[in-house]
Formats: structure tokens, C-alpha cells, sequence
């Protein structure tokens, strides 16, 4: 929310300075994002009149542009606008200036410069580019007509638009509705700063006995309804200090009527809607009925479904209660008697509307967010007296429908607990002098029986007033503790630890983690196969569907690490989703990981089934390693653009572990020296490895310790369908020094069964 | 021999030997030139020092003290000095020596998942349990549980991922406090690590996935300072010397609520581009767990208070590192992991 300082100041005196206000307001929950200087920003600029208008000799789109400055100044310059017309006033930032280039960006300082070989001496601003974009919405490459003005060229920008009016830019929390306006702001800062906000005066005298009726059918969506005739106004533009204000807090100035509705609503938060009287006879407040529709005031057409709270002239819609008026009824240049209205609608039912309809306008943020009832008819007076003001005409007696009390109720809060919950030791009566700075009502001494104010909707419960003196009192004063309680060990998810140690033991391997993203597509759910959990709401196609394998995703970031690595070793660990039966689907933990290297794929295949066994092994689980691992296949490298052989491996990490840590057990080592032996043979490829080791394994008599297969070759050297094995031995014992002759013995056996049993060529 | 010789000459001598031990000894000496060294100062036959040690024993008792300390240190220095030249390490001609060594192959963790166990490692050392809870959510207890009404404003800023069957995506870690609460007792203190889903278009400052680490204590008087303690110990284990302030802020499953801005690491506090010109950076919401919250959790709030907080860990990540595009964490681009 935009807040012009001069306009807090109305109703606050403040002596802190800006940036100790700011400071002061965002300690106390109310984040000011900026102070800005509205004039500040059109330094160095100028209102011109466009004199003439020539072509660009080298550039069809841009226009070589003579703009009258001053009394006889002239400057030439380029422009692309796609409006500019000559004798148009326009918006001349000069260099030094500083814009935002097509409304974007950060400020850049302007400089005279050659466009397309040109000298342009300036630059023609649209409305984005100067900071009014809100104010002047524009198409793409229109300038800013600035000829509604009609102020003698050379006038600095800022006395049109501006002044050295300071705005504090607010973030008001969603539940602090009574900040919407610059009562509520003042209020806050009266509290703070321990000073009283001024009240304005307001009363409204009838000069004319018309009275508008007014009939409430839904007394819940609508409590409260004002409405007012005022006759014979004369429309207008508002007093510039008015449309300056404004243009400050971020609203376009219209006419003096629909301005002044707009200045009480920034003024106190009470949202406020002038119809034409001689358009509307009657008001009637009810729900939509089936299929009705209305042109709003920003003459686009709404479709109100059933249940939507509507003002009604008795037979249509005439606005969108609380949200925003009908074009029709709406105040216009020859608009001569107009019917106020100043009502209470339900923030839900306000809600829901503008949700539905995609409409969000001040109105609706406030009524929201819940607004102040005992101001309703005080801003109507307010709003009668300004119109009065600026616009002339006899105001009528107000009307009122509905009833209204503070339904904001009681809270009893004991000061001790207050203390014992913030952590601090205030005295009684300091918390009674903050909670009444706040405008609650406090009673009692021991326990304190606190009145909510009628604009504080979100103060209902003790912890809300403990808040409250936090905020004041402030945080920052406060000294930090630690904990105190019994020390216990924290304990950690076993689960959790298996992920770190699996991650540990990948990254010791040389692998690298990556995270992709939970979703995936279409293709890869048919890739993935099985039951997959689908999005309702998918930005993209690739986020459609929950990802049962991260296989997808990994291949597809791996696919594209290979273009700048010679090798990729990636892997993920990370949840996959299973669709339960009502309810929470089954979340698995996988661990999935794909190497990408220039190796032959049985080379490949055996670096990952080593790391795959090792992880296994480091996190204590045994499992069928079968189905996990594969060799991506030629159409899946295709489809992946995956040039090189790859390999992948994905499971689950167990969910239960029976250890909650995978411990490693110490064996004895022999002291015995070890005889190592190197076999290789070449054998059919349809006799898998383990049957040859089997069978070494028989014949070695229980001193084998360790076989090592060191190289494997299948190609042009070997006989089509063979394939060379060789492979280290290793002999031992833990009992004695083996000797050469039985370790012989056994190597010939093996040659001799190799031979035998597989047909196998085998050399020492 | 002569015996003439007085115990300041000795000491002088021993003072010579050690200028010239300075001098002569460089860290580039071939180790050629460090063996010849060597025997000059401690040659049985000729070494300088040998020569002055076998004086002590001409010496009167209280003189052969004095010298002996002496020469004890003199060795000691020129021991050191001749051991620390490069000639320790034994080259062979043939090497040369400027080659660049081999890159080792290493792996590399995920930069978030380094800053979460940084996040972990402080809060497990304070007593805290790691659990976990389900990315997949009900309504129920992503917003109603914590006391986010259907129709409240707060959930416009959460925009949510939802299923086909009704679920969404988690928009934040805090389900599991009261799912958590299901199966414990108070005293808790836990953190729930993990993995949560915005509804949004992704561009260098958002992302639709992230990794939040949620907070929550509950126990008999917890207090609010005691939430301005803790969060304190985090950032300052973390980043080192930060200041921290609360500032109010509104989250509807706590109350009072405070959001925690952290001294700009970039300027110190002075204003920057990275803290808006503020001096602060924006770190975590945090409060006292909120009544009714704690009333879901079967817990009574007349017996007990609490606080909870959550924390981007991508946002930690990126000012620890100064990552400035938070798309990258979710890239799987080795170029950017290979640099953590």
C-alpha cells in the first residue's frame, strides 16, 4: 500500500524521521518496502509540445521528432511512439533524466545519444517508463498524452504529477485490514511513538429532504447500508493537490465525485460507490438470481453467478457489491445528482465473488479483509462534506438499513502469562499503557479483561494480545534465551541416516547428486509403466504427472551433461509416489543413478554393479541386483539423445532398517602370506561368469580368498560367440604359509575342468 | 687442545656456526648440497658443531651447563633447517616437475543437501530429532490443521499444486508438525527437512520446488525469547557474526508471528541490491505455535506453549554460495555441481 506522507502527518504528528518511521512501522509488523520520492523521480523533466513530426532517414519504425521546450527552446529527438501527434504535450525526459526503459528494469540515467545516426537530444516517455503506468495504462510503444493538462510547455514534470511528496511504500499483512487506509496507519504510529491521532470533523447538514430508498433483502452478506442523494454537482476535475494525493497512493484521479469516494476510502479505509441518481431510482440489495450479467466500470462484462451479492435499481444489477460498480449507473461527465453509498459487506461472500469473477479491486482487498463498521457513517458524512466541497450541490438525508455494534468481544489475558510467554518482566501497568495506546479498553488488574476495538477483527484470543505487547514493547528489545529442559539426543529418522550414508558412499565413488523435479510428463509415465498419481493444475505438460521413477528425469539431465563431460556419473535420491487407496499415497525413498562414459557397455556395466554393491554393502541391505541395473538400450539412448553406452541403476531404500545404523564388523586378517595367480580363457558366451567361478570355487579347496575378473573381451581378437576372461587369483590361509605346488595343483584342476566342462581355452 | 680457551669464546664460536648455519642453509639447495651441509656442522670428523661439543669436557661443571644448552639449541636449528629444505623429497631428473598433478575423480553432494546438514548438524546438536513427512498432502492437514480457514487471504500466497484425487503437493514442511505431535509427547523438539511444491512459473528468483527445513518445540514454558535464542544460534553457527531482528509478521498457524531478517552478508548492512538498500535480508518465518494449532496436535495450550519456524533452504544456499538463479539447484547441470 502506497501511503503519502504528508497525508499520515493529517492525522499524526510524527517527529522521528522518515527512516526512523520506516524502521519503527516495520518493527512493529508493518514492512514499509520503500520511501520514495514522488517529485524525485521526474527530476529533469519537462512537459514539451510536439512542433514537428519528421521522418527517420534510417529507420521505418522511429520518428525524428522537434518538441518545444520552453518559450522558444526546441530540441530535436527520436521517437517510436506510436501516438504522437503534432501539437500533442508530452512527457520530454532530458539527460540526467532517470527512466525505466519500456517500463522495465531498474532506473537507467538518460544521456544524449545517436539513434539509428541520429542525435536525439531526449526522449519522449511513455507512462511505464516515468513510474505512472498504473496511473495511464498504455499499449506497448504508445507515449503519454499529456495534453489533458494544458500546461504551457518547459513546466517541470513534477509540478504535474508530483510534488516532493515522500510515499511510504507498506506491506500491511492480510490480517491487519484496519492498515488499509491512513487512519490505520496513524493509529499504529500514534501507538508507537505514544502520540494521539487527530480526529477530523465530520457532520452533514440535509439541504434537500430527498431520500433514497433503500431495501436489504440478505441482511448477512450486507449489515449495514448507507446511501445519500446529493443533487445538482458539478462534475469536475478534483483540486490538483487531490489528484496528486492520488496519484501518490497509486489511484488514477477520474472526476471530483468518484475522486472524493476514493480519498475517504484511503482516508479511512471505508470503501465508498457514487451512482448517477437520475439512472438509479431505488437501491436493492440481494443475491444474484440465475444468469445475470453486468458491464462494470471497466466495460467488461461479467457473467454473476448465483449467490453473488449485488446492488440492484430493483430489477438489474447496478454493481457487484463491494467489488465494483456497473458501467451504466456509473458516475460520468454529464452526471448532475448522484446517490452515495457507504455499506458493510461480507468479507467472505466479498471473497468469493471476486475470486470468482477475477476482479480484485480496492474495494474488494478492504471489505475483505474486514472493515471498519463504527466508520460507515462517519465516511459517508466525510465523503458528502469533500464532494460538497469540490463538486458543489445540495446533499439529502442519509438512510440508513441495518444495525450495527462492535462485535469484537472481551479477552482476558493475565499480565504474568503475557511475560511468561514472551519471556520478559514488564509491570502490570506498562502493559496496561501499551494495550491502551492500541485503543483496547483494559479493566482489572491481576487477570485484565481487554476490549477489542471495533476495527481490530483479528484480536480474538489471549495469544493475540500477548502479541500485541511483543509488537510494541518490540522483539528487538527482548533478550535472546536458550532452551532450557532436560538434554536428550536428538534422534534422527533411520531413514534419514540411510540417505546419508548412501550419499556419503556415492560421492566417496566419484558420483555426483543432483535434484530434478518430483513431476514428470506423459512419455515417461509410460516409460516408468504402473499406476501414476496426476495433477489437476500442471503449469506445463512436464509437470502432469508424480514421478514412480526418477529414471526420467536423470536421464534426461545426464543426456545433456554429456554434451560438456567426457563422463557423467549422476544420481538422485529422492521420493517417488505410489497412488494409494483413499489415502496418502505410498512415498518410497529410491536412489537412482546412471553413468555415462566412452567405455565399451561391459566395462560400463561392471563400474556401476561395483558401485551398486558397495552401496548395498554400506548401507547393510542384500537384494536381487537383477531387475535394478540395466544397459540403457539403443532406442532408449535415441529417445534420450544419450550418444555413448550408459548404464543405470534405481531402488528403493529400505523404509525399516533393523539396525538403525549398517554396522561394519572387524575380520582377523592372515598373517600368512597370500599367493596370487592370473588366469584368462576364452569360453562361449552363453556360460555366464558365475558358473566359472562356481566351479573354481569347488575345485580350490576352500583357500581361494578372492576372485578378481580384470578384463573381458569380446570383438575381432576372439572367435564369434566367445568371449576372453581373465581374472586374478588370490590364495590363503589363516593357518599356515601355503606353498607354490598346491596352489599349482589347484590351477591345473581348474585348467583341466575349464577345458572339460565349458570347453573352454584356458592360459596361465 | 688447548684449554685456554674461555667459555665466551665457546659461546661466540657457537653463535658464528649458527650465522653461518642461516646463511648457508637455503629451502633450494639440491640435496647434494644439503648432505655436504650436514657433515660440515656434524661430521664426526670435521663437523663445526662436532668439534664444539667435544670441548664440554675441558669445561668446569657450571661452564659445560651453560655451553651444552647451547649447542643443544645450535643442533636443534640446524637440524630443523636442514630438514626443512625441499631435498626431502627425493626427485628423479627425469620428472618434470611443473606438469599439472592428475585431477582426482571425486563426486560432489547437491549444494542443498550440504547446506541442509549444516542446518541439521546445529539442530540435532541442540537436542533436536530428524523426521520426515510426506510430500503428497491432504487439504486437511497442509491448511486446516493449521488453522488456514478455506476462504483465508493467507492462502492466496500459497497457490498450491493439487491432485487429480483430491491431494496437493505440500506448500511448506509444516503438515508434519501435527502429524508428528500424533505419536509424541511433550517435551518435543524436531526439524522436518524436506522437499515442498509452489504452484508458480519458474524464473531465476522462483521455483515450483524447493527444500524447507520446518522447526517445532513444544514444552512447558517456551518462550518467545527462547525462539529469538534458537533462530540466533542457527544463523550465527551458520554465516558467523550476523545480527538478527524479529519483525512481526503474520502466519496464521502461529501467533505472535516473526519473520527474521539477518544482517546482509553482501554489505554488511550498509544497502545493497541484493537487501533492497535495507541492510537486511529476509531469512525465515517463525512464531509461537498458534492455540488452535496446538489444540489439533492434542495439546493443551493452557499447559503448554511452543514455537515453530521454517526456512528456505534454497535461499540459505544461494547467499551462502552466491548462487543468483535458483533454477540451477534443480538443473542437475554438473557444471554447477561439480563446484560445491
Amino acid at each position: 500500500m502506497k501511503l503519502p506522507l504528508s497525508w499520515l502527518k493529517e492525522f499524526v504528528s510524527i517527529k522521528l524521521s522518515t527512516e526512523k518511521l520506516a524502521d519503527a512501522l516495520t518493527l512493529a509488523g508493518h514492512e514499509v518496502e520503500g520511501v520514495h520520492a514522488q517529485g524525485k523521480g521526474f527530476d529533469r523533466m519537462v512537459i514539451g509540445k510536439v512542433v514537428k513530426i519528421e521522418p527517420h532517414p534510417n529507420a521505418d519504425k522511429l520518428r525524428l521528432v522537434t518538441v518545444l521546450i520552453g518559450a522558444h527552446d526546441e530540441i530535436k529527438l527520436v521517437c517510436g511512439g506510436t501516438n504522437i501527434k503534432e501539437g500533442m504535450l508530452v512527457a520530454v525526459a532530458l539527460s540526467g533524466a532517470q527512466v525505466r526503459w519500456h517500463g522495465q528494469g531498474d532506473l537507467v540515467e538518460l544521456k544524449e545519444t545517436e539513434i539509428r545516426g541520429v542525435k536525439s537530444a531526449g526522449m519522449i516517455c511513455s507512462a511505464s517508463e516515468i513510474g505512472l503506468g498504473d496511473q495511464f495504462p498504455h499499449e506497448e510503444r504508445e507515449i503519454l498524452d499529456c495534453s489533458f493538462t494544458g500546461i504551457k510547455p518547459g513546466t517541470p514534470l513534477a509540478k504535474v504529477f508530483g510534488s516532493d511528496e515522500l510515499v511510504l511504500e507498506l506491506d500491511i499483512t492480510p490480517n491487519r485490514g484496519d492498515c488499509m487506509s491512513v487512519l490505520g496507519v496513524a493509529r499504529e504510529v500514534a501507538a508507537i511513538t505514544k502520540q494521539k491521532v487527530k480526529n477530523y470533523k465530520s457532520g452533514v447538514s440535509a439541504k434537500v429532504k430527498d431520500e433514497v430508498s433503500v431495501v436489504v433483502q440478505d441482511k448477512k452478506l450486507c449489515r449495514l447500508y448507507f446511501a445519500r442523494v446529493i443533487k445538482s454537482v458539478a462534475i469536475s476535475q478534483s483540486p490538483g493537490s487531490v489528484q496528486n494525493r492520488l496519484r501518490a497512493a497509486g489511484i488514477r484521479p477520474i472526476n471530483n465525485i468518484v475522486d472524493a469516494t476514493n480519498y475517504v476510502m484511503l482516508e479511512i479505509g471505508q470503501p465508498l460507490h457514487a451512482f448517477d441518481a437520475d439512472k438509479v431510482n431505488k437501491i436493492v440489495v440481494r443475491r444474484v438470481k440465475k444468469a445475470e450479467t453486468i458491464i462494470a466500470l471497466d466495460d467488461k462484462t461479467y457473467e454473476l453467478a448465483e449467490n453473488m451479492l449485488v446492488i440492484t435499481d430493483g430489477t438489474a444489477p447496478i454493481a457487484i457489491a463491494g467489488v465494483m460498480g456497473g458501467a451504466h449507473s456509473g458516475v460520468t461527465k454529464s452526471t448532475k445528482n448522484i446517490i452515495l453509498e457507504s455499506a458493510v459487506f461480507d468479507p467472505i461472500s466479498i471473497r468469493k465473488t471476486y475470486r470468482a469473477l477475477n476482479l480484485r479491486s480496492e474495494s474488494s482487498i478492504r471489505f475483505e479483509r474486514g472493515i471498519d463498521a463504527a466508520g460507515t457513517e462517519k465516511a459517508l458524512d466525510r465523503v458528502t462534506q469533500l464532494i460538497l466541497e469540490w463538486a458543489g450541490g445540495n446533499a439529502g438525508t442519509a438512510t440508513k438499513v441495518g444495525q450495527w455494534k462492535n462485535s469484537n468481544g472481551k479477552v482476558s489475558v493475565s499480565a504474568e502469562k503475557i511475560n511468561e510467554v514472551l519471556g520478559i518482566e514488564l509491570k502490570p501497568r506498562e502493559v496496561v499503557e501499551i494495550l491502551k495506546r492500541l485503543g483496547f479498553g483494559v479493566t482489572g488488574t491481576s487477570t485484565l479483561v481487554v476490549t477489542v476495538p471495533s476495527w481490530r477483527h483479528d484480536v480474538t484470543l489471549a495469544e493475540d494480545i500477548i502479541e500485541e505487547v511483543g509488537r510494541i514493547h518490540g522483539y528487538n528489545n527482548m533478550n535472546p534465551t536458550l532452551l532450557r529442559g532436560e538434554l536428550r539426543p536428538g534422534a534422527i529418522d533411520p531413514l534419514w541416516q540411510i540417505k546419508e550414508q548412501a550419499r556419503d558412499a556415492m560421492q566417496n565413488m566419484g558420483w555426483t547428486e543432483c535434484m530434478t523435479y518430483s513431476f514428470y510428463d506423459e512419455a515417461s509415465v509410460k516409460e516408468a509403466g504402473g499406476e501414476h498419481l496426476e495433477l489437476e493444475n500442471p503449469l506445463n505438460p512436464g509437470q502432469q504427472f508424480l514421478r514412480r521413477s526418477m529414471l526420467p528425469r536423470l536421464l534426461e539431465v545426464a543426456s545433456k551433461n554429456a554434451r560438456t563431460e567426457l563422463s557423467v556419473k549422476l544420481f538422485e535420491i529422492g521420493r517417488v509416489f505410489h497412488p494409494g487407496k483413499n489415502t496418502l499415497p505410498n512415498e518410497p525413498t529410491m536412489i537412482a543413478a546412471v553413468i555415462i562414459g566412452k567405455q565399451n557397455d561391459i566395462a560400463l556395466y561392471r563400474e556401476a554393479k561395483g558401485v551398486l554393491g558397495k552401496i548395498l554393502q554400506q548401507i547393510d541391505v542384500s537384494m536381487d541386483i537383477k531387475n535394478i541395473i540395466s544397459v540403457l538400450v539403443e532406442a532408449k539412448r535415441a529417445q534420450y539423445k544419450i550418444k555413448q553406452n550408459a548404464v543405470v541403476f534405481e531402488f528403493v531404500l529400505p523404509v525399516a532398517h533393523e539396525k538403525s545404523v549398517a554396522r561394519k564388523k572387524f575380520h582377523a586378517y592372515s598373517e600368512f602370506p597370500e599367493i596370487e595367480r592370473d588366469l584368462s580363457l576364452i569360453i562361449d558366451r552363453a556360460i555366464s561368469w558365475n558358473k566359472v567361478q562356481a566351479l573354481i570355487e569347488k575345485l580350490s579347496g576352500g583357500i581361494l580368498k578372492k576372485i578378481d575378473v580384470f578384463d573381458v573381451y569380446q570383438g575381432k581378437e576372439v572367435a564369434e560367440g566367445k568371449v576372453s576372461l581373465a581374472f586374478h587369483l588370490v590364495f590363503g590361509s589363516s593357518e599356515r604359509t601355503l606353498t607354490s605346488e598346491e596352489v599349482s595343483k589347484v590351477i591345473t584342476d581348474v585348467v583341466t575342468q575349464l577345458q572339460k566342462h565349458f570347453n573352454a581355452t584356458v592360459r596361465e | 687442545m688447548s684449554s685456554t680457551e674461555s667459555i665466551k669464546d665457546l659461546l661466540h664460536s657457537a653463535d658464528e656456526i649458527e650465522e653461518h648455519a642461516r646463511k648457508e642453509i637455503k629451502p633450494d639447495i639440491t640435496s647434494e648440497t644439503r648432505e655436504q651441509l650436514r657433515l660440515s656442522f656434524f661430521g664426526r670428523a670435521q663437523g663445526s658443531i662436532t668439534n664444539l661439543t667435544k670441548k664440554l669436557g675441558a669445561l668446569e661443571v657450571e661452564d659445560r651447563k651453560v655451553l651444552g644448552m647451547r649447542l643443544n639449541k645450535l643442533k636443534a636449528l640446524v637440524d630443523g633447517l636442514l630438514n626443512s629444505t625441499a631435498g626431502g623429497a627425493e626427485q628423479s631428473s627425469h620428472i618434470d616437475t611443473t606438469l599439472t598433478g592428475k585431477e582426482p575423480e571425486v563426486g560432489h553432494l547437491h549444494p542443498l543437501t550440504q547446506f541442509m546438514r549444516k542446518v541439521t548438524g546445529v539442530f540435532t546438536a541442540m537436542g533436536f530429532e530428524i523426521v520426515e513427512g510426506s510430500e503428497v498432502e491432504t487439504e486437511e492437514y497442509n491448511f486446516d490443521l493449521l488453522n488456514v480457514p478455506a476462504t483465508h487471504p493467507a492462502r492466496d500466497t500459497q497457490d498450491t499444486f493439487w491432485l487429480k484425487n483430491g491431494l496437493l503437493l505440500r506448500t511448506h514442511t509444516s503438515p508434519m508438525q501435527v502429524r508428528a505431535m500424533k505419536s509424541r509427547k511433550p517435551p518435543v523438539r524436531l526439524i522436518v527437512p524436506g522437499r515442498v511444491f509452489r504452484h508458480e512459473a519458474t524464473d531465476a528468483g522462483h521455483e515450483t520446488t524447493f527444500m524447507q527445513c520446518e522447526g517445532l518445540v513444544i514444552d512447558s514454558h517456551v518462550r518467545v525469547t527462547d525462539l529469538i535464542g534458537t533462530i540466533r544460534t542457527l544463523l550465527q553457527s551458520i554465516f558467523g557474526d550476523v545480527k538478527i531482528r524479529m519483525r512481526p509478521h503474520f502466519y496464521p498457524f502461529v501467533e505472535p508471528g516473526l519473520d527474521v531478517d539477518m544482517s546482509c552478508l553482501i554489505c554488511g548492512g550498509k544497502g545493497c541490491s541484493v537487501c533492497k538498500q535495507t541492510g537486511w535480508l529476509e531469512m525465515m518465518g517463525s512464531g509461537m505455535v498458534h492455540p488452535k494449532v496446538l489444540k489439533n496436535m492434542n495439546i493443551d495450550p493452557k499447559k503448554y506453549t511452543g514455537f515453530a519456524f521454517g526456512l528456505g533452504i534454497d535461499r540459505f544456499m544461494m547467499l551462502y554460495y552466491g548462487v543468483n538463479d535458483i533454477r540451477l539447484s534443480w538443473s542437475g547441470d554438473l557444471r554447477f555441481l561439480k563446484q560445491f
